[in-house]
């Protein structure tokens, strides 16, 4: 209720802060389409987890194999079938053993280091009885009821633990490779196969349904035609064809995948291309006398590529599966260059004794395809988010 | 609609002339005949081999030859098992195959339809969001790579149900559940998009408006509607499955036509591969021409001549 001077309405007016003076507008910061697309996707918590899951995947299939100090194909027979985790089971006199469940006794240190096999000096098979003789003590590997070993006395060793297997991580093959090195490797090659598979599909894919469905008419006609036909034959089936002609290899199983894998991508690039064809833009670059390649290249493809990069994407975990599923049939990579269909093939004979030589290439693949597949479903609600449900 | 039959036939029988025509040749292309042993065979029995499987012909004549032979049913004898045909052999795995096809399909019946239905009449509640999930997990992991999981669980740690062979009715347990997930997933997903499409629609509401009772609106209108896609969908995961598959059949040891494909193929047993193509493709083939005239059929909405 104070009478307002002059002067005071002067103390009290303040100029506004140059982030204060647009209050009064509605419009927010504009953004482009990409940077749109590359908040949804950065909300997607389930689709960012899965990028980094494939990008940690892709750094350990291509730097780890190199890490491990071992080769994919460097075998140690004496040391076959080890799990990744063994028990140890310490004597009296400090002596570490390791009782492989194929009835073998090992020398091992207290970490989880195997060193040798010991061999058993007699055997009294009618009591299912091994007999070991080491550093002056006696023991017995009684397999009658159960794996049992015992010292002289028929008692228990006094101590036992589970360790990690020190040498092999996650343990050896049935030819006793190192199934972590084979395993990153294997993931190397099936991750290699699906890349380029997909990256095939896309130039053939991209090109015929562009020609296909820009040019129209009689040209379209012939090539959907073509494209009919070879999409009726089941592609296992015209993949197998191939490759029993090709003979087994990476190179042969890249090229039989690429050869049958392009055909729904290029009825995908024909439909976008067919609906967008007839817009204003285009008619505009025609014409200014741009060339027909150009205008497919630069006007038709990028305004289709959001369709494009998500069916590449959802490409590559179908592709992985056809790779193992052909190397598990044994007409993938030639052994012994390492898969995780060649690895879950080599591991399915040893379920009951040795289920980890399944169960990790089994693994890594679920975890590729669950990744490859969330970012897939990611990336099309992030470029278009109409297309939900 | 008889043009339509006539031109879908045609269709499919061009389809065919090139899936024979394609293997055929991709067979006979291959380096070193089926008797290339590592030991070399003396001329003369090689030549009376030849000439006992007719592969001292020209080329373009067993190329007919083999034509006829096709439709007359006769796909030649095994290069491998010698003195038996590639029709027994079929004859042989194809009711294993067949059974473990039909058990998968009932279950993908039993099982994928519903968990759609519920899931759309659900929609973005509990019971839908289970079905997604699920879902998702069962149409990206590889059969094999579940058979493995199963085996091990089911066969290993419980010793519930046989590793392998179906010798036993138990025997087909593992391996259709195998067989069935994947689709049953897939169909579930187009079930319940179907479904949701249906339920958006003006005649749907037009039933609700007249009273009618919650149950009659899903299965007279809703149901009937949007079955069509799933119905086409099944159709052609029947007749795949028919015909066996490769892996499944080989992890659990069925004696069917797909354990029998890889092993022609990994002892280069020409003929029967062939014939396993040929069959295979031919039985996929007719279904999905089957399903097409089907489709016009149950669906009036389909304009035939557009096609």
């Amino acid at each position: 209720m104070s009478e307002t001077h002059g002067g005071d309405i002067i103390k009290d007016w303040t100029p506004l802060a140059p982030d204060e003076k647009d209050a009064e507008t509605t419009s927010g910061v504009t953004t482009t389409y990409w940077q749109d697309v590359r908040r949804r996707l950065w909300r997607n918590k389930l689709a960012v987890t899965s990028l980094l899951v494939i990008i940690l995947i892709l750094l350990a299939s291509v730097f780890g194999p190199g890490l491990t100090g071992k080769t994919y194909d460097a075998q140690q027979l004496a040391l076959r079938n080890m799990p990744p985790r063994i028990e140890i089971q310490t004597a009296a006199d400090g002596t570490n053993f390791f009782i492989h469940p194929d009835l073998k006794v090992f020398l091992a240190n207290a970490d989880g280091l195997v060193t040798e096999e010991l061999a058993p000096i007699s055997a009294k098979l009618k009591d299912k009885v091994f007999v070991y003789k080491y550093n002056g003590g006696t023991y017995y590997l009684n397999f009658a009821a159960g794996i049992k070993f015992e010292d002289e006395n028929h008692q228990p060793l006094p101590q036992k633990k589970i360790v990690w297997n020190k040498n092999y991580v996650l343990g050896t093959d049935s030819i006793g490779r190192d199934m972590l090195t084979r395993l990153l490797y294997g993931g190397r090659i099936s991750l290699l196969v699906a890349f380029v598979v997909t990256i095939c599909t896309l130039l053939i894919g991209v090109l015929y349904g562009g020609v296909a469905g820009y040019y129209g008419g009689n040209i379209d006609i012939v090539l959907m035609r073509v494209v009919e036909v070879l999409m009726s034959i089941p592609s296992t089936i015209y993949i197998i064809l191939l490759m029993v002609y090709f003979g087994q290899g990476i190179y042969n199983i890249l090229i039989a995948m690429a050869l049958t894998a392009w055909l729904g991508m290029s009825r995908l690039v024909r439909g976008q291309v067919l609906s967008l064809k007839e817009q204003e833009f285009v008619l505009a670059a025609k014409t200014a006398g741009v060339s027909p390649i150009r205008i497919i290249l630069s006007h038709l493809l990028p305004n289709s590529i959001g369709p494009i990069i998500v069916s590449a994407t959802l490409s590559i975990p179908g592709a992985i599966a056809t790779e193992a599923f052909m190397s598990y049939i044994g007409l993938g990579v030639r052994p012994p260059m390492p898969s995780w269909g060649i690895l879950s093939n080599d591991g399915i004979g040893a379920i009951r004794s040795s289920p980890y030589q399944i169960l990790l290439p089994s693994i890594a693949i679920s975890l590729t395809m669950f990744a490859f597949n969330f970012l897939g479903d990611g990336l099309r609600d992030a470029l278009d988010p109409r297309l939900k449900d | 609609m008889l043009t339509y039959i006539a031109k879908r036939f045609v269709m499919m029988l061009v389809t065919m002339f090139i899936i024979i025509t394609a293997t055929f040749f991709l067979m006979h292309a291959i380096p070193g005949g089926p008797f290339s042993f590592d030991r070399a065979l003396p001329p003369r029995v090689e030549a009376a081999l030849e000439a006992k499987y007719h592969l001292d012909k020209p080329l373009m004549q067993q190329y007919l030859d083999y034509l006829n032979g096709i439709l007359h049913f006769d796909f030649g004898p095994s290069y491998i098992y010698f003195g038996q045909t590639v029709n027994q052999m079929i004859a042989d795995g194809w009711p294993a195959s067949a059974k473990l096809g039909i058990a998968s399909t009932l279950l993908i019946l039993v099982f994928g339809v519903p968990m759609g239905i519920i899931a759309a009449l659900n929609r973005n509640r509990t019971p839908d969001r289970v079905t997604m999930v699920i879902s998702t997990i069962g149409v990206v992991i590889p059969s094999f790579v579940l058979a493995t999981f199963l085996l091990y669980f089911f066969s290993v740690k419980l010793e519930w149900l046989p590793t392998f062979g179906v010798e036993t009715w138990q025997g087909y347990i593992l391996p259709s559940v195998c067989l069935a997930v994947g689709p049953i997933c897939g169909i579930a997903r187009l079930a319940r998009s179907s479904m949701l499409d249906t339920l958006n629609q003006d005649y749907m509401r037009t039933a609700e408006s007249k009273g009618l009772s919650r149950g009659r609106i899903i299965f007279a209108h809703g149901l009937r509607n949007s079955l069509i896609p799933v119905t086409t969908s099944l159709g052609v995961t029947f007749a795949a499955l028919l015909t066996g598959t490769f892996v499944i059949e080989k992890i659990y040891a069925v004696p069917g036509l797909g354990r029998y494909f890889v092993y022609s193929i990994t002892n280069r047993d020409y003929t029967a591969v062939m014939a396993l193509t040929i069959v295979s493709s031919a039985v996929v083939l007719v279904a999905v021409f089957i399903i097409d005239i089907l489709y016009v059929l149950i669906d009036p909405r389909i304009k035939l001549y557009d096609q």
